[in-house]
């Protein structure tokens, strides 16, 4: 299967940045939005977003999808998922291998599934419902965990590679996550990237995290730590090209310290990769 | 699969009841113990604890995410109302509030739909009865600053309805408009708190107030009593011919209401309040 395009490096679209987004140029080569932020929103929010599309490459990450949850999938969601992505042409559509809910309720966060075989059956039939709805492939990410279930029955890395292969999706490697987790849970993050396949990683999140006693947070309110970028550049040496998106959600920074993280993303990538230029830049006129 | 272990909906749910439970996953399985749904033995043999934190405290982690979370937007939705009641009783409230309301949508931008109302309801909204005045008029400007952007009904598009049938004409809001009606001066308060001043019990006086969307900021208007009663007839899906009625305080008057109701109609067209407009069917 055929990766997207290399968009090069980017950052979250976040409110408390529009403004400077607008006003001047940047070094971002392109940005994420979430995708719920702007499903059946008007106003500025949404000026903004068609905005900043007229002038770069734009991917719509979502939160809720929760596509392991064994609740329906919401259709409604997914048409208005659908119809968002129709006027944004976003470079693609992502989501979270989680659930977020169940019994008809939204907790808000990005739960972990079990790895097991009935868990995998589930996701990767729906994907290929969400897929066939959205009429578009989807990336979905590993997220951050907490916890893990000892009745797991193979690592998350090759969870993860399954649902892709399975499902014929792409992977958003979050190497943050990949790091928290096996912090967290005490795996080894070398061979979680050696399970994944390179072919279906269409982007990577990098992001800083924070400290909870013995564990850590998955709170993108830091600059990326050490140990992440360190994984970053081995993430780089086995999957490039890849698009690289700095997340930073809590306790936003003023741009400048981001597009600084950004910046520093895209050198480690240069120096790993060889690769500067973006195969895509802004919107095509006409 | 063995006995012990779940299906995975039998998991989410049992996640699910820890991981919401007001006092957190310990006590709220404590509970489930009680009621014979769920004991700390099947926790355990489910979810893999260590000697930095067992398996309901990894649950707590996300029991307390999930709380904080969404107090930290309710508070953000509704930050004069939670100056009014103060930290402590707002965070008492939102506790109550999830209870009854946790969040159903994919959107965070709906949880606090349902806070007006039940902070009416709530010994908080009865202690202090304008706090549910200002958080109907903070719900009513969050959803004038995001609702979806909708064409609205102009002059040129009421013309190619026969004159004589204009009485029967059914107009939509725009997404952005709303009404909000309060016994205080709840405007005045909310300029003093956003300007800084500590909340203060406002002037009783009963205000109608549209807010609205004219560009990207909400706008808030005070607006006369019986341009309320119409937009709110308007806003029930009624007829216009029901609006004049509505504007009528006797027959007699019927001929001015009617007057009346053409002037209001006017300005609902040029500040583009109207989304809509069909002939009702029979």
């Amino acid at each position: 299967m055929s990766r997207p395009p290399f968009l090069g490096h980017g950052v979250g679209l976040r409110r408390d940045h529009f403004e400077r987004i607008l006003d001047a140029p940047t070094d971002v080569d392109w940005f994420e939005a979430i995708s719920e932020n702007f499903m059946g929103v008007g106003g500025r929010a949404r000026a903004v977003l068609d905005a900043v599309r007229e002038k770069y490459p734009v991917v719509l990450h979502g939160v809720s999808l929760s596509i392991g949850s064994t609740d329906p999938l919401d259709l409604a969601y997914l048409d208005e998922l659908r119809d968002l992505a129709g006027s944004v042409e976003p470079a693609w559509v992502s989501d979270h291998l989680c659930w977020t809910g169940v019994g008809g309720k939204n907790a808000h966060d990005l739960l972990p599934l079990p790895y097991t075989e009935e868990a995998l059956r589930h996701v990767v039939d729906r994907v290929a419902r969400v897929q066939e709805r959205l009429k578009r492939r989807i990336a979905l990410e590993n997220v951050s965990s907490y916890m893990a279930y000892r009745f797991s029955q193979m690592p998350e890395g090759e969870f993860l590679a399954r649902v892709a292969e399975e499902a014929d999706c792409g992977i958003l490697l979050d190497v943050n996550n990949v790091y928290v987790s096996s912090v967290n849970h005490g795996f080894d993050p070398h061979e979680y990237l050696a399970a994944v396949p390179p072919a279906r990683v269409w982007q990577f999140h990098v992001a800083g995290h924070s400290h909870e006693g013995q564990l850590l947070l998955d709170t993108h309110d830091h600059e990326v730590p050490d140990p992440v970028w360190k994984l970053y550049e081995e993430a780089v040496r086995r999957f490039a090209p890849v698009s690289t998106l700095i997340e930073w959600d809590d306790r936003i920074p003023p741009f400048e310290t981001l597009e600084a993280e950004r910046n520093k993303a895209a050198a480690i990538y240069v120096e790993i990769a060889g690769v500067s230029e973006p195969a895509v830049r802004a919107r095509v006129a006409g | 699969m063995t006995a012990a272990t779940p299906t995975l909906r039998e998991l989410q749910l049992a996640v699910w009841k820890l991981l919401t439970a007001p006092e957190g996953a310990r006590p709220g399985l404590e509970e489930l113990a009680r009621a014979g749904e769920l004991d700390e033995e099947t926790v355990t043999a489910w979810i893999a604890g260590d000697e930095r934190l067992d398996s309901l405290g990894r649950i707590d982690v996300y029991a307390n995410m999930y709380f904080f979370r969404l107090r930290d937007i309710l508070a953000e939705d509704f930050a004069k109302t939670a100056a009014i009641l103060g930290e402590a009783r707002f965070h008492n409230l939102v506790t109550d509030y999830l209870l009854v309301h946790p969040s159903s949508h994919p959107s965070l931008r709906w949880l606090g739909r349902a806070l007006p109302a039940f902070l009416g309801e709530h010994a908080y909204g009865r202690e202090l009865p304008w706090a549910p005045q200002m958080a109907a008029l903070e719900w009513a400007r969050n959803e004038a600053f995001q609702s979806r952007n909708t064409p609205a009904v102009s002059s040129v598009d009421l013309a190619a309805f026969p004159s004589e049938r204009w009485g029967d004409l059914v107009f939509s809001l725009k997404p952005d408009v709303s009404l909000v009606t309060a016994p205080f001066d709840v405007v005045g308060l909310f300029e003093r708190i956003d300007g800084g001043a500590p909340p203060s019990e406002p002037e009783r006086r009963e205000q109608h107030l549209l807010v609205h969307r004219p560009r990207f900021a909400p706008e808030v208007e005070e607006i006369a009593a019986d341009e309320a009663r119409a937009l709110e007839t308007v806003a029930a899906g009624r007829t216009f011919g029901e609006v004049c009625g509505a504007l009528a305080p006797s027959e007699e008057l019927v001929a001015e209401a009617a007057t009346r109701a053409a002037t209001l109609l006017a300005a609902w067209l040029e500040r583009e309040l109207l989304s809509g407009a069909r002939l009702k069917t029979t």
